[in-house]
Formats: structure tokens, sequence, C-alpha cells
């Protein structure tokens, strides 16, 4: 599922420093992404918490097989390690990058700090991949992201298949 | 809520009528789908409307261009059948860092490959509302697909728009005292440094004080929820370095505090409204301290530059 073009959205509670209470006011146009973005076959709704939903925030809903087909990419990406910096990247990019971020959209509503490591984490790879050349801490890199991904996929009550 | 159901429903037709993908089938995940991408949208003046499409199994559709036709839906309280409304050729707008592509016909690309939106320029819508744009696509190898998806048009901007005065925010800098460098840049939680200091030097209060233009940059590159985010800021440092005679350039981090979902207070005057936050946007002010132009989430960086080209070089 691809859910490229929407846009960052915050529905906070706080501005300016000063904690103002907001209620989650959707935006129809998230609304309009959700749903389109839902896929065809789904029931149609916006999602909403319940004790049988999948986990999901603004950019969607995450599955296991969703979090086991990042995983394994970002797996490939650490084998691959720094000495191949395109097959590094498409791996990146194509497998992991855009899941990731609806992984974090997730993981936020329920463990905010998670997802602010995984974000931080995502940062650090794909300041590495704009490079021509990797830097030699790409795999540690790597290895903190797949950490941290696993830990925000534990936020939400997925579990992440290792590496090897 | 009854707005909100209706597009609900408008969404899902969109999904899952022309573009024929609710089977789950291998052809269903070949055919094209399409996002509206610009927010903000409001009647009676010309905008951008940019739309990002998509198959199904992840593959984008990038380069070229695509035809936009769009139709007016009515409102949540009168529904009508689509009436016709404006036409536009849509320009392929890349993600900043990746290429814009050559000839005029769109390709399915891997992420890694390409990435961006289609865009038109100067539609203007007549009526607020509803209403949809049918994407129509010439895709290389597949031939001619439409896909069709639904937007809202309110009858004011709801953000800060062109000709209106800009508000004059302190936001932070560099200068600030007593506050987190990531609440400055949240590029900085990541190394502890800011990654572009240059864009934190001036407020937009000082560049309109000071009859400066300024153009201002509204992002998280660390925690943005999109693709999109971090390569903007980096687009706009790149501006900065070519125009930085004919404007001010400030990029404002959203974040004071991730964690504690503090929004900075300069990103709420701008951004905040009915507590939703949408971003990044980017804005250009002139010297009178009037908004010239501002751009939803991607926006052509040669566009933006000619822009500033057009504004006379700044003394001092």
């Amino acid at each position: 599922m691809v859910r490229g073009w929407t846009r960052d959205r915050h529905n906070r509670r706080a501005a300016g420093g000063s904690l103002v209470p907001v209620l989650g006011a959707v935006l129809a146009a998230v609304l309009v992404a959700a749903v389109a973005l839902a896929a065809c076959g789904s029931s149609g709704q916006v999602p909403v918490p319940s004790p049988s939903a999948l986990p999901s925030g603004s950019l969607g809903v995450v599955t296991q097989r969703d979090a086991d087909v990042t995983m394994r990419g970002l797996c490939e990406v650490l084998a691959v390690g720094a000495s191949d910096r395109d097959r590094a990247n498409a791996l990146f990019y194509d497998r992991s990058h855009q899941e990731l971020h609806v992984i974090a959209a997730a993981a936020e509503v329920r463990d905010r700090p998670a997802a602010g490591r995984l974000l931080q984490d995502m940062q650090r790879v794909e300041a590495d991949l704009r490079g021509h050349r990797l830097p030699a801490t790409f795999g540690g890199d790597v290895k903190g992201l797949i950490a941290a991904s696993a830990n925000a996929l534990a936020a939400i009550g997925l579990t992440a298949p290792s590496c090897g | 809520m009854a707005s909100l159901a209706l597009i609900s429903a408008l969404a899902l037709l969109a999904a899952c009528s022309s573009s024929g993908s609710t089977d789950g089938s291998s052809r269903a995940k070949d055919m094209m789908q399409a996002e509206v991408a610009t927010t903000d949208l409001y009647v009676n003046a010309p905008q951008r409307v940019a739309v990002g499409l998509f198959l199904a199994n992840g593959k984008l559709l990038s380069f070229g261009s695509a035809g936009f036709r769009f139709s007016y839906l009515g409102t949540a309280q009168q529904p009508i059948a689509p009436q016709a409304g404006p036409q536009a050729t849509a320009a392929y707008i890349p993600t900043p860092g990746t290429p814009q592509g050559t000839g005029s016909t769109p390709t399915i690309t891997d992420p890694s490959t390409a990435r961006g939106v289609y865009e038109a320029e100067g539609v203007t819508f007549d009526a607020p509302g509803f209403w949809q744009v049918e994407v129509t696509a010439d895709i290389e190898g597949r031939g001619t697909q439409t896909a069709t998806t639904p937007f809202s048009v309110a009858t004011q901007p709801a953000l800060p728009a062109p000709g209106q005065p800009a508000l004059r925010t302190e936001n932070l800098t560099i200068h600030s005292k007593g506050v987190p460098l990531a609440a400055i840049d949240s590029g900085a939680s990541v190394d502890g440094r800011i990654p572009d200091p240059g864009l934190h030097e001036w407020t937009i209060a000082k560049a309109i004080a000071e009859h400066r233009p300024a153009l201002v940059v509204f992002a998280t590159p660390v925690y943005c929820i999109s693709r999109f985010c971090g390569p903007v800021t980096d687009a706009v440092e790149q501006l900065s370095r070519r125009y930085a005679d004919r404007a001010e350039f400030i990029h404002v981090e959203i974040w004071r505090n991730f964690n504690k979902q503090v929004i900075n207070k300069g990103a709420a005057d701008w951004l905040y409204r009915d507590g939703s936050l949408t971003e990044p946007w980017l804005y250009l002010i002139g010297a009178n301290g009037t908004i010239l132009d501002r751009w939803s989430s991607l926006f052509d960086v040669q566009e933006v530059g000619r822009e500033l080209q057009q504004l006379p070089p700044m003394k001092g």
C-alpha cells in the first residue's frame, strides 16, 4: 500500500510552548487520504481505535505482513553494508522507507518517544545514503534503525523478525 | 460530521470505481490511483493543485505530464451530479534531489528512482464544497489510464494566503536563549548540531520590520511523517545560496518538543488551525510584508528560483 503523498498532519494538544487542549479534529483531506489509501477491499472505514483494529496512525494501517516486509528490507540493507551504496539505497527506499513512516505514524499514537527514535534513526540512514559513498558508520546506523523499528513495532503490538 | 461522511463516500467511490482496484488482482494492482497532495484550497483565486499518482503494488508514476479535469460535486447539504469545471495539464514536480526526467510520458518507477507529484497551476474553483479531479495519464508501456479522487474547497483559506499581510512571527533562531537546539531545528536531535544555521538567523518579524523579502519554510526535517520534509528544507538551503541577495531564508521548525507534543509558537501562528497542523509549507513574503506566494507540500525549485530572481536585489 502506498501512502506517498499524505502530508504530515499533526493533531496535537499543544502549541507555542504552552499546553493547549485540542480535540482531534480531522481535516477532510486527511480523511480522503486515509480512506482512499485503506485499499478498496477494506471496510472503507476511517481507522477508529477498537480492540480488534489493526494498529494505525495518520498514514494508515500497519499489518504484521507490512512489518515483516519492512524489516526484511532493512536486514538486506544491513547485509549489503557500506560496500554498495546504490544497492543499499534501492533496498531502503523501495522496501522499507515509506512503510517506516507508516509505522512511525502508528507508533506515535501509542508511544511517542518510540516513534521519535525511529524517525531520528531513519534520518541518520537517509543522511548516510545522500552521500556518494556510505560512511563507515553506516552499518551501525542501520542496526540502530532496525532496533528502533523493532521497538516501534512492539509499541503497536507487532513483532519484528530478526535478521539472520 | 455530515461532510466527513460525504467525503468518505466520495473517496471510496473514487478509489474503487475508475481505477478498478477493488479485487486485489494483479490487474487491479497495475491500475493507477490518485491522491490530492495540496491542502487549504479555496475559491476564486488561482492556485496550484498537486496530485500524487501511484499503483497499488507500491510503484509510483513519475516524469512527463498528466491531464486534470475538475468537477464540482456540491456540498454536504446539497450534493449534485458532477458538474464540469476547469481543465489543466499538470507537470511533474520531483521531490528535491530526485530526477526531473525527460519526455512527456509518465513512467512507472520505484521510489528509489524517482518520486514526486503532478501539479497544475492557476486552477480557480468557483464554488466551495467538494470537488473531484479526474487524472488522465498516458503511461509508458501501459497506455492511457484514468483515476479520480475527491477533495474539498473552502470559502476562505484557513492558513495565511497570497495577498494577505504576513504574520510578524518571532520564530526561534540560533540567537534564541534557553532553547533546546532541536526546537530550533529537529535535525539537531540526530547529531547535536543545527544542519543549516543560515536558515535560522532571522525571525519573520525582523525581516518584515527591515523591509526584506523572506522565503520561509515551515517543516520538521526529522519528525516529518511524509517523505518530503527533509528534502524540502534542503532545497530551501540550496536556494539560499543562489539567491542570497534577493531575500532572507528562514526555516521554522514545527516541534518545540516532539515527545511532549509541543509545537513551536512560530509554526503554530501560521499553520495550527482547529487542532490540526499541516506541513511542510513554503511562503514567499515581499519587502512590504505581504505574502507573495505559497507552496504546499512539494514545490518546483526552479519556479521558486524564478520568483526570487524577480525580486530586486536587497541593499546591505
